[in-house]
Order: C-alpha cells, then sequence, then structure tokens
C-alpha cells in the first residue's frame, strides 16, 4: 500500500482485524482516509461495535456455571457412565 | 485462582495416579470455563454440560498421551472443540459456505471505492440495543468462528494457541474472523434497517 489506500481496502484491513498490526505508515494513511470518506470511518465504528459487543457477549459467565451441582453431576456420570 | 506450574503438574501426576479427589478437583476447576465455551459456540446448557462431560471423559481416557508442557486448559478447549463439531455434525447443523465475501466485494466499484455504502450504527457507542442486535446476528456464525471469538474475546487467548485449538493456519484463521465480522457487519446493518 504506497499512497492512500482504497475504500476496499480500508473496509478490508479493518474486517481482518489487521489495522493495529499495520506498519505506523499505513495507519496514518487509513486514519486520514476515515477523515476524508465518512462511509469507511461508519465501517469502522461499526467493526468497533462488533468487536466490543462480542468481548461483552463471550465473556460472561452466568452465576449459574458456577453451580456445584454441575460439576456434581458430570462427577458422578464419570464415575458411574 | 488458577493453580501455579507445580500445582497443575502435580494435579496431572494424581490423576496419572489414579489417586482419590484428583478427577474431582479437575472437573470443578475446569467445568465452568468448558460450560462457558460450550455456550459461546450457541449450545443449549443441556448441551454445553453434555460437551463438558465427553470432554473430561476423553482426556482421562488419553490422560498418558498429555504433555504436561501443553496448557491443560486450552488442551481441554481443543477436545471440547471437536466433541463440539461432533454433536453438530449428528444434529445435522452443518455449517454451509456462505456467500459474504461476495456480497462484500460488490460493494466496491472497479476503482475500489463505495458502490453501496454501509448503512446502520452511525455511533461508535454500544448500547443495548445494538448489543441485542449483535448477539442475535451472531447466532449465525458457524461453530468456528464462535470458537475463536470466544478464546480471542474471553479468554484472551494468542492467535497460536487459538490455531491449536481449531486446527487451522495463521492465514485460515484471519480469513474466518474476517468473514465471520463481514457477516456480523452485513447482519447488523439489515436489522437496523428492519428497526427503523
Amino acid at each position: 500500500m504506497m499512497g492512500m489506500p482504497s475504500c476496499r481496502e480500508v473496509a478490508r484491513m479493518l474486517a481482518e482485524g489487521e489495522f493495529q498490526n499495520a506498519p505506523r505508515r499505513v495507519r496514518w494513511m487509513v486514519r486520514l482516509h476515515f477523515a476524508m470518506c465518512r462511509h469507511c470511518d461508519r465501517f469502522a465504528r461499526q467493526m468497533g461495535l462488533i468487536s466490543r459487543a462480542l468481548k461483552h457477549m463471550m465473556s460472561r459467565r452466568p452465576d449459574e456455571l458456577n453451580r456445584p451441582d454441575i460439576a456434581q453431576r458430570i462427577i458422578a456420570r464419570l464415575k458411574h457412565p | 485462582m488458577a493453580p501455579s506450574n507445580t500445582e497443575a503438574e502435580a494435579d496431572i501426576t494424581a490423576l496419572r495416579r489414579r489417586e482419590g479427589g484428583a478427577m474431582e478437583r479437575l472437573v470443578r476447576e475446569h467445568t465452568p470455563a468448558l460450560m462457558a465455551a460450550g455456550l459461546a459456540m450457541g449450545f443449549s446448557q443441556a448441551d454445553a454440560e453434555e460437551l463438558a462431560q465427553e470432554t473430561f471423559s476423553a482426556f482421562l481416557e488419553a490422560i498418558d498421551r498429555f504433555e504436561s508442557r501443553s496448557r491443560l486448559k486450552t488442551y481441554l478447549f481443543g477436545i471440547l472443540y471437536n466433541k463440539a463439531l461432533d454433536l453438530r455434525r449428528k444434529r445435522r447443523r452443518e455449517e454451509s459456505l456462505d456467500a459474504v465475501e461476495g456480497e462484500f466485494e460488490k460493494r466496491f466499484n472497479a476503482r475500489g471505492m463505495w458502490a453501496s455504502p454501509p448503512k446502520g450504527p452511525e455511533d461508535s457507542a454500544l448500547n443495548a440495543e445494538i448489543q441485542t442486535l449483535i448477539e442475535q446476528c451472531a447466532e449465525g456464525l458457524s461453530a468456528s468462528q464462535r470458537a475463536a471469538f470466544f478464546l480471542k474475546e474471553a479468554e484472551g487467548e494468542s492467535a497460536e494457541a487459538i490455531c491449536n485449538v481449531l486446527g487451522v493456519s495463521y492465514t485460515n484463521l484471519r480469513v474466518l474472523m474476517y468473514r465471520a465480522r463481514l457477516k456480523l457487519r452485513e447482519c447488523l446493518e439489515r436489522n437496523w434497517e428492519k428497526r427503523s
């Protein structure tokens, strides 16, 4: 990516989750692109929303998972299959 | 609190010797994380419990092959992931290849500029409504995609560890997550338009 990246290149990099790993110069060009392109800026915001929502969703550990009776049932079935 | 390496090795030795209480400690310590992984992959609580049990069972049967250098939790996730794929196959919920990449390419013109710009939420603040919409969309992800996000987001595993658990190369993992993000964004856009 030599000059200003195209919208397709920007969107692909964001969807691949590779923005943070990109060289500093590329990240700078992408940020400049955001300043000029509201569509890519919106795409980037949505990628951020998706990432945060997934983190929230996947990290949720309902208290019920820590119920001792679940482990107890598994132990009983392992002992007496 | 997670046991230290020395404690973990002592636990494995105790399991290999079939010492009393070792299996119970293993199950009590790892059941919540395995259950969470099963639920994150889209299984019901009952299925997640069955998967956790089968994971322990397979692990205990093959414990002599377990190398103490491996991280026990990651190793258990690997077994659970394969059991989950088996269960899904049994249920005939095979994952079909999606056309999300084709849809993505169609959004751009020959010069790589947006021909069909993204719609949907514009704000970067995550509120309860958007969270719910994305969670509904996540139901459409494949088991591999869900497992990859669970390991990355909830367990904080490295890309290398995730590749080991899923049995894929780094390039494949990148493609898997790329398609998942595109699919979620397309779905979010559709659902956002429907609601307004």
